[in-house]
């Protein structure tokens, strides 16, 4: 471990670390694999559709007579949530487009976000435990989740989604190998 | 021949311990019931966990509110029942109870349906915590708390021990401790041992006078939780006080109406003062049943604060796990000049699985600036967070949350345009008055928000009308979140979240180069040292 002067004074002035005895790569984003954001999609309006199926069913159905106000109200409704589902379902879907993960030798960083973007970095002598999580439908489309725990995560987690499933147990498999290498290396 | 000494006198005083129960026994194996005052501490739980549940009883009440309010008799059945059933079950949990000690173990049995058996070897044993509520206070019992330290606390508990048999019995684990971690077996005298000294030895640190909790309970304002509970009944409360003053002869409405505006606001001011009044009162009686006779005192790895009015509190905080420290100050704080200073374990909501640990938190009430000084300087060294400058965040917080209030605004005024051309004209000086505040509001939410670094700790200051000032150790730190959105990006700004145990912790709004660099900096220490976050 190389050694690095930090100024003390209490007013931030500078923070220095010494360059040339630490090498960092800068952060660039992997891209999650290429069928997430479409998947994403498709399940958002798949749900819509449905919904929507439900509600017409319920008006037009012959065995029991809806009234007028319910009918009107129902459509209305209806129109309103799929206008505002649709426009989020097209917002998610670029989203998706921009969800990226870095490993580095130290540290996993998860990129997310098209207009607020974020990215969330977590050293690895930090993690407490990984999961590879996959939904039903996860499983149909060969993707997986990767779920990163350390301690306070209440409020906040940190979930790599849209991964190609091979390459989450992949990653998981190495970031234990690391921790593994930290803790008696 | 130093081990079987050793083990001897343990045994010896072991021994002597259960003569002052008065149990005659010839071997330490025998499995102890406490005594029947114990009985006491079941009946207390189980009126807390029917209070605890009574809410869901509430829909069954309402439902029942009219035959009970025509056979009264139902209630105080039901009420007799209850009461029957929490002494019943009291006394059976007390008959079930048992506990054994042994040289190096000590075992509690418990449970009605779900036994349950803990076996908790001294050494084991991170802090053993003596507690007493009121009821046996006035008799000379106690509690004794054995925490384990596990992420399962593996928590055993003695009810109804002799309080000089608890004192004692504490002593003799922190010997055995001692022994067991020191690797000493040729001691032939063990209260000449010099590890029993190390472990249990205690300064005080800080001690709060009445005076500092009066300060405190007129700070800290708890009593508006309470009356904001009373908030749904508030028609039913006008209307009770409304009759009260019609039976003395009081008409308000007439009131109102005929009296000048000035008399009407010096009314309205003294009873308001009234109430504020009561208020304060009430919280000062909260803070000195909470911690009166507050003590802060430490040992070489943790603090141990003591405090209570009634019950007599206990809680253990080690050093290392104490994650960030806060200096609170709220507004009235600032007027006596004193702070709150918290310092915080894990994050509450894990800890709060934990019942009757309230050990996530550690609060020293109404101090000052450089108390706060002394007591930190054990737990974080050269903190320097009474003194430390910091840097202001962009402007551009301003003119985002102007923008957020802009929104609904708009609409709103909209709204009372049309509303306007319409129909009654609108008094255009409420709304104008609205933004003008919020928008102040605003300013003075950004003018408190700050930030420091140095090389150990990370300063974080925030609040409104007060402020909060948080030292967070960079050693400490889990996880950091670098946002920027494409607006920000343009103005080259950006937004830090640090993570620690304890929970999150957020600088909005700073140069991004910076916030680049802080980022790089916690990582680089993070992930450099590994050093344990606990």
């Amino acid at each position: 471990m190389t050694s690095h002067s930090a100024d003390p004074d209490t007013k931030f002035s500078n923070l220095h670390v010494d360059i040339n005895a630490v090498s960092t790569s800068p952060l660039n984003a992997t891209p999650v694999a290429e069928h997430y954001p479409i998947t994403e999609l498709c399940v958002g309006v798949v749900f819509l559709l449905l919904v929507v199926l439900i509600g017409i069913v319920a008006i037009y159905q012959p065995i029991w007579s809806v009234p007028e106000t319910g009918r009107y109200w129902i459509v209305r409704i209806l129109t309103v949530v799929s206008f505002i589902w649709i426009v989020i379902s097209i917002y998610g879907y670029y989203a998706a487009k921009k969800v990226g993960f870095c490993v580095r030798e130290q540290d996993i960083t998860l990129f997310k976000g098209l207009i607020f973007r974020k990215q969330i970095t977590q050293p690895i002598c930090r993690i407490q435990h990984i999961e590879v999580q996959r939904g039903p439908l996860d499983r149909k489309v060969g993707l997986a989740n990767l779920h990163v725990f350390s301690a306070g995560d209440i409020t906040q987690t940190f979930v790599i989604p849209g991964l190609v499933n091979d390459d989450a147990v992949a990653m998981r498999a190495n970031i234990l190998a690391h921790k593994e290498l930290q803790h008696h290396g | 021949m130093g081990e079987n000494a050793s083990n001897t006198s343990q045994i010896t005083r072991l021994e002597n311990v259960s003569d002052e129960l008065n149990i005659a026994h010839s071997d330490t194996g025998v499995w102890h019931r406490v005594s029947a005052i114990a009985i006491l501490y079941f009946i207390e739980r189980l009126i807390i966990g029917v209070v605890n549940n009574v809410f869901y009883m509430i829909p069954m009440f309402i439902a029942l509110w009219d035959e009970i309010k025509a056979n009264p008799w139902i209630a105080i059945g039901i009420f007799a029942v209850i009461l029957g059933l929490v002494t019943f079950f009291s006394i059976w949990s007390f008959w079930v109870f048992r506990y054994r000690l042994s040289a190096t173990t000590v075992e509690v049995k418990s449970g009605i349906f779900k036994k349950k058996h803990v076996d908790l070897p001294f050494n084991r044993i991170q802090n053993i915590k003596i507690e007493q509520p009121f009821y046996y206070r006035l008799f000379g019992f106690a509690t004794m708390a054995f925490d384990s330290g596990g992420s399962l606390a593996q928590e055993a508990r003695l009810i109804g021990l002799p309080l000089s048999f608890a004192k004692s019995l504490q002593l003799q684990i922190n010997d055995v401790k001692a022994q067991i971690d020191a690797g000493i077996v040729a001691v032939t005298d063990c209260q000449n041992s010099n590890a029993t000294q190390e472990h249990s030895k205690e300064t005080v640190v800080n001690q709060r006078s009445l005076s500092d909790l009066v300060f405190h309970g007129i700070t800290s304002n708890r009593i508006f939780i309470l009356l904001a509970g009373l908030a749904p009944f508030v028609d039913n409360i006008i209307g009770f006080i409304g009759d009260k003053l019609a039976s003395w002869g009081i008409d308000i409405g007439h009131t109102i109406e005929s009296e000048s505006f000035i008399i009407l606001a010096i009314y309205a001011i003294s009873l308001f003062l009234v109430c504020v009044g009561l208020i304060t009162v009430l919280s000062i009686l909260g803070a000195i049943i909470m911690f009166y006779g507050y003590t802060l005192s430490k040992t070489t790895e943790k603090f141990i604060r003591r405090s209570g009015l009634i019950t007599k509190h206990e809680i253990s905080v080690t050093f290392s796990r104490i994650q960030v420290a806060i200096m609170k100050q709220d507004w009235l704080d600032i007027v006596f000049g004193r702070f709150n200073l918290k310092m915080e374990q894990l994050n509450g909501q894990i800890a709060n699985a934990n019942p009757g640990a309230a050990n996530n938190k550690l609060m020293v009430p109404s101090v000052f600036a450089y108390e706060c000084r002394d007591i930190l300087e054990h737990v974080f060294p050269q903190h320097g967070l009474h003194e430390i400058e910091f840097l202001h965040i962009s402007k551009r917080f301003i003119t985002r949350h102007l923008i957020i209030l802009a929104i609904p605004m708009s609409i709103l005024t909209g709204i009372l345009m049309w509303s306007q051309i319409q129909g009654p004209s609108v008094n255009w000086f409420y709304p104008i008055l609205f933004v003008s505040i919020w928008s102040a509001l605003i300013v003075l939410r950004w003018w408190r928000w700050g930030f420091a670094v140095n090389g150990t700790y990370v300063y974080i200051r925030k609040g409104l009308f007060g402020t909060d000032r948080y030292c967070i150790p960079i050693d400490k730190v889990q996880r950091i979140t670098f946002s920027q959105s494409v607006f920000m990006e343009k103005a080259q700004l950006a937004s830090l979240k640090i993570q620690l145990a304890s929970g999150s912790y957020s600088i909005p709004l700073i140069n991004a180069v910076l916030a680049r660099n802080i980022q790089t900096y916690i990582l680089y220490n993070v992930e450099s040292k590994a050093q344990s976050w606990m």
